[in-house]
């Protein structure tokens, strides 16, 4: 895993494959008060990737963590694991769209709040190769972390 | 050959007629678990799809127990599938749920869904299967050294983007293949005794990986399909091993669902596995998925076979 981040800013972005390589103590040392992950490009997680995640964020007390773009590898982990987040709040995620046309694949970003005023229903998409329709390529399970927060 | 049946839902009645006619087995169904522990030790049979609702489990439990050896429940096992609504169900219920498959077919997929299984299982009846007893254009790959365990699931990645697999679905593969070869790594591994060596080792230990801990991976394709089988040369699966760390694990993780461990499940969550180890000699394991993720069946095999 690459982590980027500015100069005493706590937005932090994730990017690359999080396995056994991943150090997340040297990555983030001791947060402060809050610190927000951009995970737009977080490929993919292996199940030591997940432990060690799991593990270090559960550690941080008295810090909120906030996660923006969390791409489909989140996702997946989000609705795998009910202590993924550990405690913190999901801001944003990337949907899984396929065109009906071309079958294309691609993510488009939407806003958490925005799923749940739709009740979880996501519209067509166009495709950006072809103009074609892409429809969400998931099924209702892919909200199932956010409406198990939900309740 | 025959196919049992010991299930009163009609969704399993149809999947199970697809599959005969596939395999050109005679379809035998039967009402009573007495009856089908009584069909199951008569002669030997092709396979038995059971209804996990049934209360075939406790009969089939005393009927092995009564039966002598690892061979003979063997036989049984490998031949069993247990049809479960979800994974979470059932899977961690019994040792004796070898085979598992989900029903996840509908009426538009469920002839697809059978024609991928009976493949399976007639591939299965002759013994240790892997990527190349499953699908036709297969390729061979040595891992020399642990270290290239990445370089590795890119190139996978890489044969499932070529083949025109979507973005999503080949990181799905890439991380199957990842949890594959870290299982061949360090959960395989025995010594003379049998005793797991590596079980507890840190992931990121790095080793060559020459004679007995050579691992090899076998990826095979046609249009719609993709299969890849990571081969260690111990041959240590134990069922009863996999269940119990998989409890242990789920504890410690509060893991949202039960299921198998944590690799394991992730692969199931996006493909089908099939788990089949020659005592002491090899474990294949292999993921198979399929083109469409929507479209996928859900199954786990777990066999073992001595020789
Ligand atoms: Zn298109």
């Amino acid at each position: 895993m690459h982590v980027t981040h500015d100069e005493g800013s706590s937005i932090f972005h994730l990017s690359g494959v999080i396995d056994e390589t991943t150090q997340f103590e040297h990555h983030f040392g001791t947060p402060k008060k809050t610190i927000t992950l951009i995970c737009k490009e977080v490929t993919r997680i292996n199940s030591v990737g997940v432990k060690s995640w799991i593990r270090y964020f559960q550690s941080l007390k008295g810090v909120t963590i906030i996660f923006q773009e969390c791409s489909l590898a989140i996702v997946e982990q989000l609705n795998s694991f009910s202590n993924f987040a550990s405690g913190g709040t999901i801001q944003s995620i990337y949907l899984p769209f396929l065109c009906q046309n071309c079958q294309h694949d691609f993510v488009a970003l939407c806003e958490k709040a925005t799923l749940e005023a739709r009740q979880y229903r996501v519209p067509s998409s166009p495709c950006p190769h072809c103009q074609g329709r892409a429809v969400f390529d998931d099924t209702d399970e892919f909200f199932a972390f956010a409406r198990q927060v939900a309740k | 050959m025959k196919l049992l049946l010991i299930s009163k839902n009609p969704a399993d009645q149809t999947f199970a007629a697809h599959i005969a006619t596939m395999l050109k087995w005679e379809l035998i169904s039967l009402d009573s678990s007495k009856k089908a522990v009584e069909a199951m030790t008569a002669e030997p049979y092709g396979a038995c799809f059971i209804d996990s609702k049934t209360q075939i489990n406790q009969e089939l439990e005393s009927l092995l127990a009564e039966s002598v050896g690892l061979f003979s429940e063997a036989i049984i096992l490998n031949a069993t599938f247990f049809l479960v609504n979800t994974f979470e169900e059932t899977l961690l219920a019994s040792p004796f749920l070898s085979n598992v498959i989900v029903r996840s077919w509908n009426d538009t997929t469920v002839a697809a869904h059978a024609a991928i299984i009976s493949n399976v299982i007639k591939a299965s009846t002759s013994g240790c299967i892997g990527a190349k007893d499953l699908l036709p254009q297969t390729q061979r790959i040595s891992l020399q050294h642990s270290t290239q365990k990445e370089e590795v699931t890119q190139a996978v990645r890489g044969y499932a983007l070529a083949l025109g697999f979507t973005t999503r679905l080949s990181w799905l593969i890439a991380n199957a293949v990842d949890e594959l070869i870290l299982n061949a790594l360090f959960c395989a591994p025995i010594d003379d005794l049998g005793r797991y060596t590596l079980f507890n080792a840190p992931r990121a230990t790095s080793r060559v990986l020459d004679s007995q801990a050579a691992i090899e991976i076998e990826i095979s394709s046609d249009a719609q399909q993709l299969a890849v089988t990571v081969i260690d040369h111990y041959g240590s699966m134990e069922k009863s091993k996999l269940f119990s760390q998989a409890t242990k694990v789920y504890e410690e993780l509060r893991i949202r669902a039960q299921g198998s461990g944590i690799g394991l499940r992730s692969i199931v969550r996006s493909g089908c596995l099939i788990l089949s180890c020659e005592h002491r000699v090899e474990t294949r394991a292999t993921a198979l998925f399929q083109r469409t993720l929507r479209d996928q069946p859900r199954f786990i095999f777990c066999q073992q076979f001595f020789s």
